[in-house]
């Protein structure tokens, strides 16, 4: 397998190619956690008194709380008085078109792949930039507005529709819920807002682009949707940053409420930088709190994840399923690579009655990589024939990295029907000699394998977006896979 | 086409082959039998390339080339198609991604553009309705829940896809019942042509009820013992393997 | 705050530990006897695991530590061995039919001779441990506490700084013992709350087999019974083990069983754990195969009511290449009962082309009880192939209905349908004798869920 262990080597040089630094003025708050730079932030943000008195009160208790350390990875613990937790792109007023925008910020977008040029094009996607801490641009707005449908930056809902960011925010993800999730709600910056009223599909796919750009910044945003009885949308979350020594912070909320009938379809792209592939040096910490609540009776919430990037990850997207009837799901494929670690799964918690959800995980280690899954499903006591199936699958590309499982079911119910099945292999030698029988070579080969292998959860991702993740993925694991 | 020399291999250090020597000509079709472990499914393995064979002796020429020197996908570029006893599944490809793949490789390799998606489609339809197999095949996943007359019936399309000038066919009638044995054959049989050839390995005779060899060759430890015409499978067939044993050992 | 402290397990058993050290004099400095120190010092260490430690996430054990539990103190001196009960115990209840084994009986942890009942081959050395520690010095010496890791594990090192008696089971190279060892643990609680501490080694040398069935029963119900075994077990190369462990205690017992495997090139095991009844059992079953082409077998069956709770933990280590492990674990849980089962797979770095299966399977019958199961694997290896599945459920609607259109009545063809489900297990299972046993107590069990 000499072939094949060059080929797998060769992934370690796959290289970051996001990894570059825009150079346009940044507005950022001195580095430091404290109350004063929370009320800075809220200041600069022009918030109402409400959230600040939230924010602080969120701060209060995250300083009672300890970093968790259950999570299968390791790292140095961030230095939270080193991160600068307010950064924004200087823009001279607000933009009116996308023109209007900074030129280096307009080639920066045109370097991650997403020239805004382009997406004026796609008329079917609505998108929200995040540079940093704050939303720089959305596009959209107008049309969708005259459905009723909100999609604003966070910052600008806090404004318009104070009324319904206070309904919600904090709702599905307390401020006290963990140690990451605390945090945030005490600092965080901008993020996006979407409401979809009462009996309207969202005709667009809606989006947020996220981008850490200054240096020394933390990113923390708050997302938060709110789907109506019978009301649906399907949204997309991208993200990346440049290449930098230092580990960047990434401590997001994002917070789903779907009422009756409602269906919300979260995708994300997570392409964090991962890291120097060499040393390992560098790289975002990914600790990202995401759930959703299935509060309606026949309600629907399903995220779908592919997780290449960051140099640790610790996220679970979870569903409350409190309607009866209501359904979660969960796809995921992570990739690991080089010195990256990664601690994903999902919870999956029945409390209605004929609640199901589906987890289909799907994980790749290559180089030195350390890659978990963690999943939970509870059955309480009144979850009447709630059902699930889990299906978790690790692929092992080379002989230093590591593949791991850790599923929690817990039921409480008779009826309940819970089937979990897990298998870890590599790619098998039979499988490449059946391709090379027919006129592939290893990596045409074990680039087939891999998308056969990921398949399930590539195709429960939008159609714009599923193009984009398989290239993120050939070239996560370009050299070893093509 | 095809001149086997004194061919040797092991595995794990074991001799399974001890020098065969077989000589196959365009247009030609051989039949290999024998008992269990003899070497048959081996011979196929070493000549498509396994790594887990080790070849300790002898040559193969392959149209002028050394077929032991190039790497499997090559092999398989230059003609050379094994049709698998145990065809192995890969989750998630679909059969009409996997062909394409394969087809599009052999392509680039002699320097061909890609096939149109089209043109693709419309060669496999056709060579699917040769082979009678139902449109709904090509979206299912490579061998996946396959019974084993599809898996069978797998291999020989994409043989068909393929084209290839020499077709090796391990243990093909195994697992198959009478009627899908009949339209693997028959496939078989429709793709023969001048230009190419065959060798169908079987542990039965009634394979060649429906592919009709020139040459029968019988293998036991690892040699070739004995070779006839059809009529000698039949014989096989009606006495079994222990009267050319016992000849051996006479000869010994 | 308050006044009144509350009662702590631990510092009686350190309390005990005291007095048991000051009463030993003579035996104070032995090899033996710093062993035990080394793990009372550890034990001092740990605490009593609560529901925050990830291991005992599922189970709580404040029933056991808020109680006073005393242990046969005044017997622990070695020349007062073997002075149990002067009555004489029918054990009739307590040997399945048609087992010609080889019986040794403990009582509270102490063996008892006239209860037991060896016979003497070649190459065999079945004792008591209290007696080998005097006679087989050398062996117990190189062999005690090599295998069964205390740090971290509280039950572990409490019992490693009490152990005294048990079973000492050698069998030389290329012996095969003719009779079964049937062990019989019986705790008898007509004095108080009862500790017993069970300490087992056994050494299996290369080309040896041997059969083994371990049987937990108490003898009244008078008062709560603590029973911590530890069994260290080494397997040699290309030895086989075939084990079977058989958990019947009553609903005022309480069991903590921790059992190693370390096995040596080629060598198979096949252990069975049946629990069937007491209050809490928590069993913690590793196999570390350090020797390559073993095979290891994990059968568990466990039928819960009432309040009971029944946490199996197993731990599969592949250190070396080329090993199998099959893990097979069901149960059904009735009445307000509690069924854990955490399994994990470690496959360790070197560990190529290992093979490992786990399978746990679960029927809820009551609307009260609950199962917790996470079966893990922690992969380093990529040449392998392991899988793990769990379920839970409760019967299957078609089949239970399929009977019924056959005229089976409702409760008959529930009962059967249960049975099946644990017949799966019980197919594995080689020993006929135990294996009727074990049914007809299953059958027994089953009329109650």
């Amino acid at each position: 397998m000499s072939d094949f262990q060059s080929t797998i080597d060769d992934v370690t040089q796959s290289e970051y190619k996001w990894g570059f630094v825009s150079d346009f003025d940044e507005d950022t708050v001195p580095k430091g956690l404290s109350e004063d730079i929370i009320r800075l932030i809220s200041k600069k943000k022009e918030e109402p008194e409400w959230l600040l008195e939230w924010r602080l009160e969120a701060f209060k208790h995250f300083q009672t709380m300890v970093e968790p350390e259950w999570a299968n990875v390791h790292y140095e613990k961030p230095n939270l008085q080193e991160i600068k937790y307010y950064s924004a792109p200087m823009s001279k007023k607000t933009l009116e078109s996308l023109d209007e925008l900074d030129p280096e910020m307009k080639s920066m977008y045109d370097r991650l792949g997403i020239s805004i040029e382009e997406q004026k094009r796609l008329a079917n996607v609505a998108i929200d930039f995040v540079v940093d801490s704050v939303s720089v641009q959305t596009t959209f707005k107008e049309e969708l507005s005259k459905l009723g449908v909100i999609f604003s930056s966070f910052s600008e809902a806090v404004k318009d529709h104070p009324e319904l960011v206070k309904k919600y925010l904090g709702s599905v993800v307390p401020p006290r819920d963990n140690y990451y999730a605390a945090l945030n709600s005490a600092v965080f910056t901008d993020g996006s807002f979407c409401f979809i009223p009462k009996g309207v599909r969202c005709p667009m796919e809606l989006s947020t682009y996220f981008r850490i750009n200054a240096a020394g910044t933390g990113q923390f945003e708050r997302t938060l949707i709110v789907a109506e009885d019978d009301a649906y949308v399907s949204y997309l979350e991208g993200c990346t940053a440049p290449q930098r020594d230092e580990n960047q912070l990434h401590a997001a909320v994002v917070e789903i409420v779907a009422m009756k009938n409602a269906e919300v379809k979260y995708s994300t792209v997570q392409n964090w930088y991962p890291g120097n592939p060499e040393t390992g040096k560098g790289g975002v910490f990914n600790f990202v709190t995401k759930r959703g609540i299935c509060k309606g009776d026949n309600s629907k919430i399903s995220w779908t994840q592919v997780e290449t990037g960051s140099a640790v990850t610790w996220k679970y997207p979870s569903v409350i399923l409190l309607g009866d009837n209501s359904l979660g799901e969960f796809y995921s494929v992570a990739v690991t690579t080089n010195f990256q670690q990664a601690d994903t799964g999902t919870k999956m918690i029945h409390i209605g009655k004929n609640t199901k959800s589906r987890i289909v995980s799907k994980g790749i280690s290559a180089g030195k990589s350390q890659n978990s899954y963690r999943g939970l499903v509870q059955v309480k006591r009144n979850a009447k024939n709630a059902y699930n199936f889990s299906q978790c699958d690790s692929l092992l590309i080379g002989d230093r990295c590591g593949a791991h499982t850790f599923p929690y079911i817990e039921s409480n119910n008779p009826s309940a029907q819970i089937e979990h099945e897990a298998t870890t292999s590599k790619i098998g030698e039979e499988m490449l000699f059946y391709c090379q029988q027919r006129g592939m070579d290893l990596e045409t080969a074990t680039a087939l394998i891999i998308n056969g292998f990921v398949k399930e959860v590539m195709e429960k991702l939008p159609m714009e977006f599923a193009v984009e993740a398989k290239k993120l993925l050939s070239i996560t694991l370009e050299g070893s896979v093509g | 086409m095809i001149k086997i020399e004194n061919l040797q291999a092991s595995v794990d250090g074991k001799e399974i082959l001890r020098g065969i020597n077989l000589e196959v000509k365009a247009g030609e079709v051989h039949a290999i039998m024998g008992p269990n472990g003899s070497g048959k499914s081996t011979l196929a393995s070493v000549l498509a390339g396994k790594e887990d064979y080790e070849v300790t002796g002898g040559s193969v020429n392959f149209d002028g080339k050394d077929l032991l020197d190039l790497e499997p996908e090559d092999r398989s570029r230059e003609g050379v198609f094994l049709a698998f006893q145990y065809p192995i599944a890969i989750p998630g490809v679909s059969i009409a991604n996997f062909i394409k793949t394969a087809v599009n490789e052999k392509r680039k390799y002699h320097g061909m553009e890609d096939v149109k998606a089209t043109d693709f489609l419309k060669m496999i339809k056709e060579k699917m309705s040769l082979l009678e197999i139902d449109n709904k095949f090509l979206g299912r996943s490579l061998n996946e829940g396959f019974s084993g007359g599809e898996k069978k019936r797998n291999e020989i399309l994409q043989m068909a896809m393929l084209e290839p000038k020499l077709s090796i066919l391990d243990e093909t009638d195994s697992g198959l019942d009478i009627d899908a044995l009949k339209i693997v054959a028959n496939g078989v049989n429709k793709l023969k042509s001048d230009k190419n050839a065959s060798i169908v390995i079987t542990h039965y005779q009634r394979l060649l009820d429906h592919i009709v060899p020139d040459f029968v060759h019988v293998l036991l430890d690892g040699k070739i013992v004995k070779s006839g015409d059809k009529n000698l499978a039949l014989e096989l067939e009606e006495k079994g393997y222990d009267w050319i044993k016992e000849e051996q050992k006479a000869l010994a | 705050m308050n006044v009144e402290t509350a009662f702590d397990l631990k510092d009686k058993l350190l309390e005990d530990f005291k007095k048991f050290d000051e009463q030993l004099n003579g035996q104070s400095t032995s090899v033996f006897h710093g062993k035990r120190k080394s793990a009372s010092e550890e034990f001092k260490l740990l605490s009593f695991p609560t529901k925050k430690h990830e291991e005992w996430k599922y189970t709580n054990i404040k029933a056991i530590t808020e109680k006073n539990f005393d242990q046969n103190t005044s017997d622990l001196l070695l020349d007062s061995l073997s002075n149990s009960l002067n009555e004489k115990i029918d054990l009739a209840a307590y040997l399945p039919e048609g087992l010609d084994a080889d019986v040794l009986v403990f009582i509270n942890g102490e063996w008892s001779s006239s209860h037991s009942n060896v016979s003497h081959a070649d190459g065999i050395t079945v004792k008591s441990l209290a007696v080998a520690i005097a006679e087989d010095t050398d062996l117990i010496n190189e062999h005690f506490g090599k295998y069964a890791k205390y740090n971290d594990n509280t039950f572990a090192a409490m019992n490693s700084s009490f152990a005294k008696d048990g079973l000492f089971l050698h069998v030389a190279k290329s012996q095969a013992i003719a009779k079964p060892i049937l062990c019989l643990y019986l705790n008898d609680t007509s004095k108080g709350n009862q500790l017993s501490i069970n300490r087992n080694l056994i050494l299996v040398d290369e080309n040896a087999q041997v059969q083994i069935i371990e049987g937990h029963y108490n003898l009244n119900d008078d008062n709560f019974s603590l029973t911590n075994n530890l069994t260290e077990v080494l397997v040699g190369k290309n030895a086989k083990i075939d084990h079977y462990k058989l958990q019947l205690e009553n609903d005022k017992a309480y069991q903590y069983n921790f059992c190693q495997f370390v096995q040596q090139q080629s060598s198979t095991v096949h252990t069975n754990t049946v629990t069937l009844s007491g209050e809490l059992v928590r069993n913690d079953l590793h196999f570390l195969l350090e020797g390559e082409h073993c095979d290891s077998f994990l059968n568990g069956i466990y039928l819960s009511d009432g309040t009971q709770l029944f946490d199996n933990h197993s731990l599969v280590d592949h250190a070396v290449p080329n090993c199998m492990s099959d893990e097979f674990y069901k149960g059904i849980m009735g009445g307000s009962s509690k069924g854990v089962f955490n399994g994990k797979i470690l496959v360790r770095e070197d560990a190529q082309k290992t093979n490992a299966f786990q399978s746990n399977k679960n029927v809820l019958v009551s609307d009260n009880a609950s199962i917790n199961t996470k079966p893990q694997l922690e992969i380093f290896a990529d040449d392998v192939r392991c899988t793990h599945g769990a379920t839970t459920g409760q019967m299957d609607d078609e089949a239970l209905f399929y009977m019924q259109a056959r005229g089976i009545g409702k409760e008959t063809a529930r009962k059967i349908l249960l049975r099946s489900f644990i017949g799966e297990v019980m197919e594995r299972m080689n020993s006929k004798p135990i294996v009727d046993y074990v049914n007809e107590l299953i059958e027994a069990k089953i009329e109650t869920l």
